[in-house]
C-alpha cells in the first residue's frame, strides 16, 4: 500500500529548496550546480539508512526474513526513519563528493546546511497529509480525521522555526563565520526544535519517545561542539578561508 | 540556478524554466490529494447483548454479531480494533506497538485484534512469537473484515465509549496518530 503522505513530503522535502536554490545558489561548486544534483542520491541513501537503523532497532529479527525474501517489512517507512543516522549517512555522502571535487568538506556542508534545512522544514509541513504532526488539543488548530476536537499542528510550528533556522545559519555565511560554526549552528537549530517540538506530539505511555531522547542528545552533543568552536576560534570566528555567499 | 543554462532535451531544445517548479508542485499536490482524501466510515457499532472479551491468547472465533457484542460490553471506554494477517508485513511492524498501547492505556482502552483472512494456527503462532498479550480473535467466515469494508491489511478502528465508529486508519498506524486517536475518544469520554 503506497503511503501517499509519505511521498507528497518527499516531494516537497526535495522539491522546495530545490526551487529556492535558485535563489540560493551553491557557491562552492566551480560549475553551475542544483541543488536536486546533490542532494537526491544522499538524500535517499539517507533514508534508506534511517530505515535499516529503525529496523535493527525494533526488530532485528527482520533482516533475517529479508534474506529469505520477505522485504516487505524493511520497505514500510511509516514505522518509523531514523532521523539523526540518516543525516549522518548522508552528510557523509555530501562529504566524500566534496572531497572527490577536491572542495573544502565543511564549507560545502556548510553551503548545503540552509537548503538542506529548508527541505526538512518542507517536510514538517508536510505532516497534515502524513500522520505526523498533531499536537494537543486547542480552540484554535486544524482537525484530524477521525478526532472530534481540534489540534495544534505543531509540525507547522517546527516548521516555520526551522526555516527561521535556515535563515539564521545562512546570515552567519555571510557574515564571514566559519564553516564549522554554521553547521554546529544547524545541528543546536534542529537538534532543538525536534526536542522542543516532541514534548508536544501524541505518544503511547508516559516515557520519552525515542525521537525526543535522540534529540536532545544531539542538541547536547551540537552544543558541546559549539561550544568547542567558541573556545577555539574565540574572537576570530570568522574564518579567512571561508568565502562568504554573494547575498 | 539563477545563472543555470536552460536543461535541454535529446534534440537539443531548451525546456520552458517553468516547466520543473509545474512539476514539483502538479506531484506535491497529487499525493497531498490522495493522501488525505479520508474514506468514508462503515456502519458498524456497538449492539445486542453484550459479549465477554476473549482472553489473551484464546484467539476465539467470532463473526460481525460478537463483534458488536464485544464493543456493547465495553461501552464506558474506547476499543481500539486492529485487523491483521500472519502473512502481512506492516501488522507485524505494528503489533509491538498496539501491545505497549494495551499495557499503557490499561483499564482506561481496550486494544482488540481481529484476525482475518488467515488461517488459525497461522494467527495463533503469529501472536506466539510476537508475544502479543492483548485480546485477540479470529474472523472465521471473513464476514467482519466484509462488514468493516476492509480493504488494506492492517485497519485499524476506533470506537468511543458510546461504541460508536469513530476513526479508520488503513495500513500501518504510527504511534503518533493511535495515541492522538485514543487522547481523544478519552477525553470525549470524560467530557460528554
Amino acid at each position: 500500500m503506497i503511503d501517499f503522505g509519505l511521498l507528497a513530503s518527499m516531494i516537497v522535502a526535495v522539491g522546495v529548496p530545490s526551487l529556492l536554490a535558485w535563489w540560493w545558489p551553491l557557491r562552492t561548486y566551480t560549475q553551475p550546480t542544483g541543488f536536486l544534483d546533490v542532494a537526491l542520491i544522499p538524500a535517499l541513501v539517507g533514508v534508506l539508512v534511517g530505515r535499516i537503523v529503525t529496523v535493527a532497532l525494533d526488530d532485528p529479527t527482520a533482516f533475517g526474513r529479508a534474506a529469505s525474501g520477505e522485504i516487505g517489512e524493511l520497505l514500510i517507512i511509516r514505522s518509523g526513519v531514523e532521523f539523526w543516522p540518516g543525516l549522518v549517512v548522508a552528510a557523509a555522502l555530501l562529504a566524500w563528493a566534496a572531497r572527490g571535487d577536491g572542495v573544502p568538506v565543511l564549507a560545502r556542508l556548510a553551503a548545503i546546511a540552509p537548503l538542506a534545512m529548508v527541505g526538512y522544514a518542507a517536510y514538517e509541513a508536510g505532516c497534515v497529509v502524513r500522520d505526523g504532526c498533531f499536537g494537543p488539543a486547542s480552540p484554535i488548530g486544524l482537525r484530524p480525521p477521525g478526532v472530534a476536537t481540534t489540534m495544534v499542528p505543531v509540525g507547522w510550528l517546527m516548521a516555520l522555526a526551522v526555516v527561521a533556522a535556515a535563515w539564521g545559519v545562512r546570515r552567519l555565511a555571510l557574515r564571514g563565520f566559519s564553516p564549522a560554526a554554521q553547521l554546529a549552528a544547524a545541528a543546536v537549530a534542529i537538534a532543538g526544535i525536534r526536542a522542543v517540538g516532541s514534548i508536544w506530539l501524541p505518544h503511547v505511555g508516559d516515557g520519552l519517545t525515542r525521537q525526543h531522547q535522540t534529540s536532545i542528545v544531539a542538541a547536547v552533543v551540537a552544543l558541546i561542539t559549539v561550544g568547542v568552536i567558541v573556545a577555539r576560534e574565540g574572537q576570530t570566528l570568522v574564518s579567512p578561508a571561508a568565502s562568504p555567499p554573494d547575498p | 540556478m539563477s545563472d543555470e543554462t536552460e536543461p535541454e532535451t535529446s534534440d537539443g531544445r531548451a525546456l520552458p524554466r517553468w516547466l520543473w517548479p509545474t512539476v514539483v508542485a502538479a506531484a506535491a499536490i497529487a499525493a497531498g490529494f490522495l493522501a488525505s482524501r479520508q474514506p468514508s466510515l462503515p456502519e458498524f457499532s456497538a449492539e445486542g447483548p453484550p459479549v465477554t472479551l476473549p482472553a489473551s491468547g484464546e484467539l476465539a472465533p467470532i463473526d460481525p454479531v460478537d463483534l458488536q457484542g464485544i464493543l456493547a460490553g465495553q461501552e464506558g471506554r474506547p476499543v481500539v480494533v486492529n485487523i491483521w494477517a500472519s502473512w502481512c508485513a506492516p501488522c507485524r511492524a505494528e503489533m509491538p506497538l498496539l501491545q505497549n498501547a494495551a499495557a499503557s492505556y490499561g483499564d482506561d482502552a481496550v486494544i482488540l485484534g481481529v484476525a482475518a483472512n488467515d488461517t488459525p494456527s497461522a494467527a495463533a503462532d503469529f501472536i506466539d512469537e510476537l508475544d502479543i498479550t492483548y485480546p485477540n480473535t479470529f474472523d472465521r467466515t471473513g464476514n467482519v473484515a466484509r462488514a468493516l469494508d476492509v480493504s488494506a491489511f492492517p485497519t485499524t478502528y476506533v470506537f468511543g465509549a458510546d461504541g460508536e465508529l469513530r476513526a479508520e486508519v488503513r495500513g500501518g498506524i504510527s504511534e503518533q496518530r493511535l495515541a492522538g486517536l485514543v487522547d481523544d475518544a478519552l477525553a470525549a469520554t470524560e467530557t460528554p
